[in-house]
């Protein structure tokens, strides 16, 4: 039943959303901070002018539709999908007067890449880029990485019609209930343990590579960020080849490990659960792939002879396995080389890895280790069922945070989110191949914008056709609110554009 | 486990990180070696 | 027909669009490309055949000097929007001085070496090994204007968002009572 929305509920919408710009504006003192810290004026004052022009935007969109009234559950749908979009426009704002972009569209490309901790740049001269720029490129990952968590768990709690929904998470402000607030504070608190953890580690390496303390440490930080969130950006166009240093990508290789991980295993693993790691349905599944899909490199890169001895198959091959499953996408080989030396096995492979994506309720990306699992689960419970007598009454179960039954309902809901993906994949390539691009490429970087990976073959770039930037920017908003919002959010534009008929008295 | 459930989610945090890491990087370990092995058998 | 309330909204977006428009007009300044020497954009696109070979090659290095495991050094060369690692001797290495980043140009340095598409020798990394390293044009400090009309909005902004703040948190309260 689609609700059309009344004048009412837009100013609320608009109301909440202009609530989510000034926040952003108000994060942007970090990177001002930043810059006036390492004397970058200049970039200083993109902040200051970032904070005025998205603050007093905000101020203005929540001060024109305050209204008093309940949220439900569509309205906090709509907030979600417009809110995003909102609190990328703003963040762009500053990037756009950076000087390291060539438009406002181009600024808001990397926005959206960051608050969606895809990774994918159209950054122009990023190794001349101020720290201050950097800061806030890689602040989006931590804000985006969290902060669609909390609306992804809400929206999973919404759909089994628990006990609250959506709304009260994202819809902050005063109604927020304990519970919704207790699971919030505790994903900010495992990334704050993981990425203080994170930094740590990677700050001792780079003083070890020889970087100044001052660089090392925004470096350290920056990558862990990136790597725990599943991000992807880097400060340095090289990406995670810049360092050239096998221990500095192990160590972003486990942050990548612990963000692709459900928080609520995290949970129960920091309560002290510890079977569940190995229990779970879906890092069992995530294990499989991992290793299967390790296997399909190692054998493509010895049938291509690509990357030949073992040290290589594992910093070019393995690495990027785990870089593409949990959506990260920080690369160790240049864009060209994914078509000229990687080989068919192995390109196969990292697009399997990045379409099947990390755990639900994590900061990865793509179509999820949990729905996979389910999908196979059901299908074996069909073939068992067709083969089965009559009479006999059979219930297959799994085991993700205690035994569950798998209903067909679930079932069915795992395949609906499988085929949005899929036929998004499919979308996004159709159309980078009509653009001219060749069908393995189109392939790779549609998959690698709507899973939020990050890995490019080159086609993302700043000379880009102006059409491709907005189809990827709309599948990287779409993949990461995993489709159920945006459709929400665009059925009930048209209901509500649309000719006015009968209206339910309110 | 209801036990547990009545402890702050946080009291247990170190040994649970520890787990967590010492899991990954025996997950690490294989899948690493295998490639590495894989590769300079074939 | 209840129009009215409706093109409120629908004049807040028009401008909103209109504001965004505004927004959309910066250019990039491209880096100079040198002549006869290869930039570090046409190595990674080399000809796969001359893997292995002698190449001379010219960029900017940027960020650092890093160690290198199993000795030497890695300095980094930037030319055409793509970086390059050249791996050198520490004693190669000492030759540059200044590192490109927000506040410097680096050194430009021209580098005869062997490239490797997959090298042995550093896990497969793409990768020169130098065996010539020269500054051929010291780098400087870039020029980075400060623009005080940025800061000037940025205030007035500031000061208006606060005001909004103040009249929202008002009409709440008066409407509490």
């Amino acid at each position: 039943m689609w609700l059309r929305l009344r004048l009412d509920d837009m100013r609320l919408i608009v109301h909440y959303v202009g609530l989510f710009v000034v926040g952003v504006g108000l994060v942007m003192a970090v990177p001002l901070v930043t810059g006036l810290l390492y004397g970058e004026y200049d970039a200083a004052l993109d902040y200051l002018l970032g904070m005025g022009v998205v603050c007093s935007i905000g101020a203005l969109l929540v001060n024109a539709c305050s209204r008093p009234e309940n949220l439900n559950h569509t309205h906090a749908l709509a907030i979600t999908a417009f809110g995003w979009l909102a609190a990328s426009s703003a963040a762009a704002v500053p990037l756009a007067f950076s000087g390291n972009y060539g438009s406002y569209l181009d600024a808001l490309f990397d926005a959206v890449s960051g608050f969606t901790t895809s990774g994918l740049t159209v950054v122009v001269d990023l190794d001349h880029m101020a720290h201050a720029h950097n800061m806030w490129r890689h602040l989006t990952h931590l804000i985006g990485g969290q902060g669609i968590v909390v609306a992804a768990l809400s929206l999973a709690v919404g759909l089994r019609g628990g006990g609250f929904s959506l709304y009260l998470a994202e819809g902050r402000d005063e109604r927020i209930l304990p519970n919704v607030l207790h699971t919030v504070r505790f994903i900010w608190y495992v990334t704050a343990v993981y990425v203080a953890l994170g930094t740590l580690a990677l700050f001792a390496v780079t003083l070890y590579l020889g970087m100044s303390p001052e660089r090392g440490v925004l470096h350290a930080f920056w990558i862990a960020v990136a790597a725990y969130d599943t991000g992807g950006f880097a400060p340095q166009s090289l990406n995670a080849m810049y360092y050239h240093s096998f221990l500095f990508e192990t160590v972003s290789v486990f942050l990548m490990l612990a963000g692709m991980m459900n928080f609520n295993l995290h949970a129960q693993v920091w309560r002290g659960d510890r079977i569940e790691l190995w229990k779970n349905l879906e890092t069992r599944v995530l294990a499989f792939n991992i290793m299967v899909l390790s296997a399909l490199v190692a054998i493509g890169f010895a049938a291509t002879e690509a990357f030949s001895g073992p040290l290589a198959a594992v910093r070019k091959g393995a690495y990027h396995v785990f870089s593409a499953h949990s959506g990260t996408g920080h690369q160790t080989v240049y864009s060209s080389q994914w078509a000229t030396d990687f080989g068919g096995p192995a390109f196969a492979a990292i697009l399997i890895a990045m379409a099947a994506g990390g755990a639900v309720s994590s900061t990865a990306g793509g179509i999820k280790a949990l729905r996979l699992g389910l999908i196979v689960r059901s299908v074996i419970q069909q073939v068992k069922e067709a083969t089965a007598p009559r009479s006999a009454l059979m219930r297959a179960r799994y085991h993700h945070l205690g035994e569950r039954f798998l209903t067909p309902e679930i079932g069915a809901a795992a395949a609906t989110v499988f085929i949005l993906y899929m036929v998004t994949y499919v979308t996004g390539a159709l159309i980078g191949a009509a653009y001219g691009y060749d069908a393995g490429s189109a392939i790779f970087e549609s998959i690698s914008a709507t899973a939020n990976v990050g890995l490019s073959t080159g086609v993302t770039s700043p000379t880009m056709p102006t059409g491709l930037k907005i189809v990827y920017i709309t599948q990287m908003w779409a993949g990461r609110l995993e489709f159920i919002a945006v459709l929400v959010l665009v059925g009930q534009l048209i209901m509500s554009l649309g000719p006015q008929r009968s209206r339910r008295a309110a | 486990m209801p036990v547990h459930r009545l402890q702050s989610p946080f009291e247990r945090w170190r040994s649970g990180l520890l787990v967590e890491i010492v899991a990954s990087a025996v997950f690490m370990a294989i899948a690493y070696g295998m490639v590495a092995i894989l590769v300079w058998i074939l | 027909m209840r129009r009215t309330p409706r093109t409120g909204l629908r004049w807040m977006a028009v401008s909103l669009c209109a504001a965004a428009a505004l927004l959309a007009t910066i250019a990039p300044a491209p880096a100079a490309p040198p002549a006869g020497v290869l930039t570090p954009a046409q190595v990674v696109e080399i000809d796969r055949a001359l893997d292995g070979s002698v190449i001379e090659l010219q960029g900017e290095a940027i960020g650092e000097s890093l160690r290198a495991h199993g000795g030497g050094r890695w300095i980094n060369l930037l030319g055409d929007g793509t970086a390059i690692g050249v791996w050198m001797t520490e004693e190669q290495a000492a030759t540059v001085r200044l590192f490109g980043d927000h506040r410097t140009d680096g050194d430009i340095v021209r580098v005869t070496g062997v490239v490797n598409v997959s090298c042995d020798q550093h896990g497969g990394e793409f990768d020169v090994h130098a065996e010539s390293v020269f500054v051929i044009e010291p780098g400087g400090p870039r020029d980075n204007p400060v623009q005080p009309w940025k800061g000037a909005v940025g205030l007035g902004g500031l000061f208006l968002a606060f005001g909004l703040w103040r009249a929202h948190r008002a009409r709440r309260d008066r409407r509490m009572l």
